[in-house]
């Protein structure tokens, strides 16, 4: 069967020029506008693709100190078509996470929609590394499901498969594609210990378990592991003035930080660090998929695992809690 | 297009009342006059309040629905952006998004008996449905409403309760925790006064706000007096951001307290992680 | 060395010196080194300590930890704890150090880090036990001064350049704090909102202050354990700034973090014969 296609390195830019602004990640490994298809390193870089549509930073409106009501300019949603090269599947997957949060009725955010409207998602499959864990959601390297196209790098150019209608609207375009099989779909690593995702009810009914204040010991809430989630969608909103000009923004935030839930008065229902750690854990695989059925909060980037000073494992920490209440539960029975 | 639901709507402030030493209520009109004609609020919602610059944070819209033009928040001065609220006076422009939030189920609440108990400025989130209750009049029983705050100068909506005190088939308690030479009412806390009042429970719905130590010792009582956790009612504070379910700050459990709440019967709450 | 801090470990617990333990575990299942309380005596078997242990524990010393509470401790972690009893955050009955004999550890799992290449306390000043061979500790290779001289010979301007540029990347995600065992304000400038000290987005103007008013907390503070900068996600070498304030600090006050307990410390210390070269007296170097 020829759903896929075989094209070069040199038409695909071409097309992804006449499309319009391209986006993929740099040697900071931060998404940034190229003009070219740069090299990509064997996974996803280190910062998530969801910068470019929720960015850290982003303006609500300006306005001039002393500004009439008139005067408050509100940001524009960004418009412009373009494409982001690079892509891996656990980002673009953690991109239907957002749409979850962000496109829901009747408050959808118009900045991050027109971004999700106007970019087409071109991934590349990766080359697994050790703390990849795609596998653990059930998909792999090469998954398309969340992609507008899936490239698969070869000595002379890409394999390439249409992800969505978009995406084979847009292989119509590239030039001097010739049709070539599919392959199947690669398997994603998952540790070899790893035998399934926790019951969500089950981990939420163990809520004031003490192995949330053990763990509590083994993390200090410095946040890293949120701030490079691809899932992570915490944000504050804020003033911000500079020279005359004030801006009010909203900003990346995540529940790690001491402040994410102090009140005025000085009150914080979460103060020590078991209970942050514990909302994390419970936000990603318990509260999320309650809410969405057939979703986690996380989509196996590893992220969290590589960048952790403290060299804690999430999936060793999932799998710990479950295993404790899993024996704990037979043993009542 | 649409609009981005982070940004505020410009609002003028008609009218300040200092309601306490550190308590200020804020009338006040959205500017476009479309959007101030299509507002619609139900008792219990809440809205974000901006003083350009300075902030924005999450207060009860606490005026009478049926008059959704004129919108009111009761603000206490507690840190950096209700102290910057408190610097504004009638004619000032502030910023407004809203209404968020499940409101009191009040349409369900038809042919029953009312009881209200607040504290302090927890009376800002029980004004709307007292308002709603005297509005429609025939629709509800009788309607007691248990008022107390820490002294008189600490007494709230002096105005609207001259207003309660007449109304038809109500009962108004107020006390205060400790009176001064001045003053003649009760003395006494909310549960002990609620306690002594004894609404019937029999056919009604309770309802109360105000501080967490209030709200725990108040709860007793109302099991007490027969009230089911699926007939009391209370509001979750927790710290906002968006109201809109999406900043994440408000999450405990499966819910967002902004969206799922911040209305909640007993019954509800014992569902929740005993987090907050 | 395993065996003999889990039979030291032990002893405590049978003595009745401790109620709980804060040491290192291999995670059975990750294989990676990370902090763990214990509070039974069996559970010691858990413990390890080798040149993984990267960490310094003296950050997860809280109160509410069954007291007294042991620590296992690296020369560095031991200076951090013993500075925060003199600063008076734990009475020195409630903490029961454990001082290992510490050649020093590997974050990158093949050489021993910078700083302990030129660590000068091996073992934790602060020790109610001591745990291996203390006779047999490396000597150090190179100094503090070699480190930060690059920096110190740099001419104002291109000084400011440099630190300027290296803290571009800065997230202000606070990271760095957070690890850090001796930032243990009740609440942070950063978080203050009223007034609010330093913007919550990077810009050159809120990074820069961010790091300045960091350093200046951390002078006579810092004990090098070199935490902030491992957690930096964004590779900003904002210990070096630290590194400079403490030789700044020893020469001009005679003060070494964390050596000795009690008494007075620069940090929160007015004499009037204090050295001022710094306010306004000539440009130090
Ligand atoms: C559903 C709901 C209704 C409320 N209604 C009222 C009301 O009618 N009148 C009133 O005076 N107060 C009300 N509050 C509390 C009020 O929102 C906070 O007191 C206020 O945000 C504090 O702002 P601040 O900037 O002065 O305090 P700071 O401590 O400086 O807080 C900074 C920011 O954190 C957030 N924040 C801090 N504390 C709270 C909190 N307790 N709740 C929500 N956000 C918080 C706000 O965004 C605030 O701007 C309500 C809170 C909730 C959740
Ligand atoms: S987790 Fe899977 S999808 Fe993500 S970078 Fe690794 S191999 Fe690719
Ligand atoms: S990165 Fe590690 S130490 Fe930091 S908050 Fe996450 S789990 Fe805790
Ligand atoms: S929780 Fe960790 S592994 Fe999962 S998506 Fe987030 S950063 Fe990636
Ligand atoms: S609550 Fe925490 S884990 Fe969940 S999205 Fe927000 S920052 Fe991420
Ligand atoms: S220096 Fe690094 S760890 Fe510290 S706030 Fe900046 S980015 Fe975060
Ligand atoms: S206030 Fe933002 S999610 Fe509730």
């Amino acid at each position: 069967m020829a759903d896929g296609m075989k094209i070069s390195r040199d038409s695909l830019l071409a097309a992804l020029r006449k499309r319009g602004a391209l986006w993929a990640p740099n040697d900071a490994g931060r998404w940034a506008a190229v003009d070219s298809l740069p090299e990509l390193g064997p996974i996803r870089p280190r910062r998530p693709v969801k910068d470019l549509f929720t960015p850290p930073r982003r303006e609500i409106a300006h306005w001039k100190a002393g500004a009439g009501p008139a005067e408050i300019e509100p940001a524009q949603p960004d418009e412009t078509p373009g494409s982001v090269f690079g892509v891996r599947p656990c980002d673009a997957r953690a991109l239907l996470l957002l749409d979850r949060a962000f496109l829901q009725p009747p408050h959808l955010d118009p900045h991050y929609q027109a971004r999700r409207d106007n970019l087409l998602l071109i991934g590349v499959a990766c080359q697994p590394g050790p703390n990849c864990y795609c596998g653990v959601f059930g998909f792999g390297p090469d998954d398309k499901d969340a992609v507008d196209v899936m490239l698969t790098l070869q000595a002379d150019g890409f394999a390439a498969q249409a992800g969505s209608p978009r995406g084979q609207a847009f292989l119509a375009t590239v030039s001097g594609g010739a049709a070539a099989p599919a392959a199947a779909p690669r398997p994603g690593p998952r540790p070899d210990w790893w035998t399934g995702l926790p019951d969500p009810k089950a981990l939420y009914a163990n809520f004031d378990h003490p192995i949330w204040r053990e763990l509590g010991t083994s993390c200090m809430n410095c946040g890293v592991c949120t701030q490079y989630c691809p899932t992570c969608q915490c944000f504050t909103v804020d003033d911000e003035s500079w020279k005359g000009e004030i801006q009010r923004l909203r900003i990346v935030d995540n529940c790690q930080r001491s402040d994410f839930t102090r009140m005025a008065g000085g009150h914080n229902p979460r103060q020590v660090a078991a209970s942050r750690l514990r909302q994390r854990m419970l936000h990603k695989f318990s509260y999320i998929p309650t809410q969405n059925p057939g979703l986690v909060g996380c989509t196996g980037c590893g992220r969290c695992v590589d960048l952790c000073p403290l060299d804690r494992n999430l999936f060793a920490d999932v799998f710990e809690i479950m295993k404790r209440i899993n024996q704990e539960a037979e043993r009542v029975a | 297009m649409l609009r981005d639901p982070l940004l505020p709507l410009p609002a003028r402030i008609s009218e300040r009342i200092d309601e306490t030493a550190d308590t200020v209520t804020f009338h006040f009109e959205l500017l476009d006059e479309a959007e101030r004609k299509a507002f619609r609020y139900l008792p219990g919602q809440f809205a974000e309040i901006s003083n350009f610059g300075e902030g924005e944070s999450t207060f009860v819209i606490a005026g009478d629905p049926a008059k959704p033009e004129r919108l009111t928040v009761t603000t206490k001065r507690v840190g950096a952006h209700t102290e910057a609220l408190h610097h504004l006076y009638a004619g000032a422009i502030i910023g407004f998004r809203g209404p968020y939030g499940k409101a009191f189920p009040v349409a369900d609440w038809k042919g029953k008996d009312i009881v209200i108990a607040g504290g302090g400025i927890g009376l800002a989130p029980l004004k709307p449905i007292i308002c709603h209750v005297l509005n429609h009049r025939a629709d509800y029983g009788k309607l007691t409403i248990v008022y107390g705050a820490r002294s008189p100068g600490d007494l709230m909506y002096a105005a609207d309760r001259e207003i309660w005190a007449k109304a038809p088939n109500t009962e108004l308690v107020v006390t205060v925790d400790k009176g001064d030479a001045n003053w003649k009412g009760r003395e006494g806390f909310v549960p002990a006064v609620l306690r002594a009042t004894a609404p019937s429970a029999a056919n009604a719905v309770a309802i109360t706000c105000g501080p967490p130590i209030m709200i725990k010792l108040t709860l007793p009582v109302f099991k007490d007096l027969g009230f089911p956790a699926e007939r009391i009612f209370t509001t979750l504070e927790m710290k906002m951001k968006c109201g809109l379910g999406q900043c994440g700050r408000c999450n405990i459990g499966p819910f967002y307290v902004c969206k799922d709440g911040p209305v909640f019967s007993v019954a509800q709450l014992q569902q929740l992680p005993q987090e907050f | 060395m395993n065996q003999s801090l889990r039979e030291t470990v032990k002893n405590l617990f049978a003595k009745g010196k401790v109620k709980s333990v804060l040491g290192y575990r291999e995670h059975p299942l990750s294989q990676a080194v990370v902090a763990t309380l214990i509070t039974r005596s069996e559970d010691a078997d858990t413990l390890i300590f080798d040149d993984r242990c990267v960490q310094n524990l003296a950050r997860a010393l809280t109160r509410d930890l069954p007291l007294p509470v042991g620590i296992v401790v690296k020369g560095c972690d031991g200076r951090a704890v013993s500075m925060r009893i003199t600063e008076g955050d734990f009475a020195r009955e409630q903490v029961v150090a454990i001082a290992m004999a510490c050649a020093g550890v590997k974050a990158d799992g093949k050489t021993f880090d910078e700083r302990c290449q030129r660590c000068e306390m091996h073992v934790s000043p602060l020790a109610d036990v001591t745990v291996g061979d203390v006779s047999a500790l490396p000597k150090p290779e190179k100094t503090r001064a070699e480190t930060i001289a690059k920096i110190k010979t740099m001419p104002p301007a291109e000084r400011f350049a440099f630190w300027q540029k290296a803290f571009e990347p800065c997230t202000h995600c606070y990271a760095c704090r957070e690890v850090c065992p001796l930032c243990n304000c009740a609440v942070c400038v950063t978080d203050q909102n009223a007034p609010r000290w330093i913007e919550q987005t990077a810009k050159p103007s809120s990074n820069l202050m961010w790091h300045m008013i960091r350093a200046f907390h951390h002078a006579g503070r810092c004990v090098d354990c070199g935490e902030c900068q491992r957690a930096c996600p964004e590779g900003v070498p904002m210990h070096l700034l630290d590194l400079c304030l403490a030789e700044d600090v020893e020469e001009l006050f005679d003060f070494k973090t964390g050596v000795k307990q009690g008494g007075k410390w620069p940090f929160l210390m007015f004499d009037p014969q204090d050295p001022d070269s710094w306010l306004g007296g000539p440009h130090r170097g």
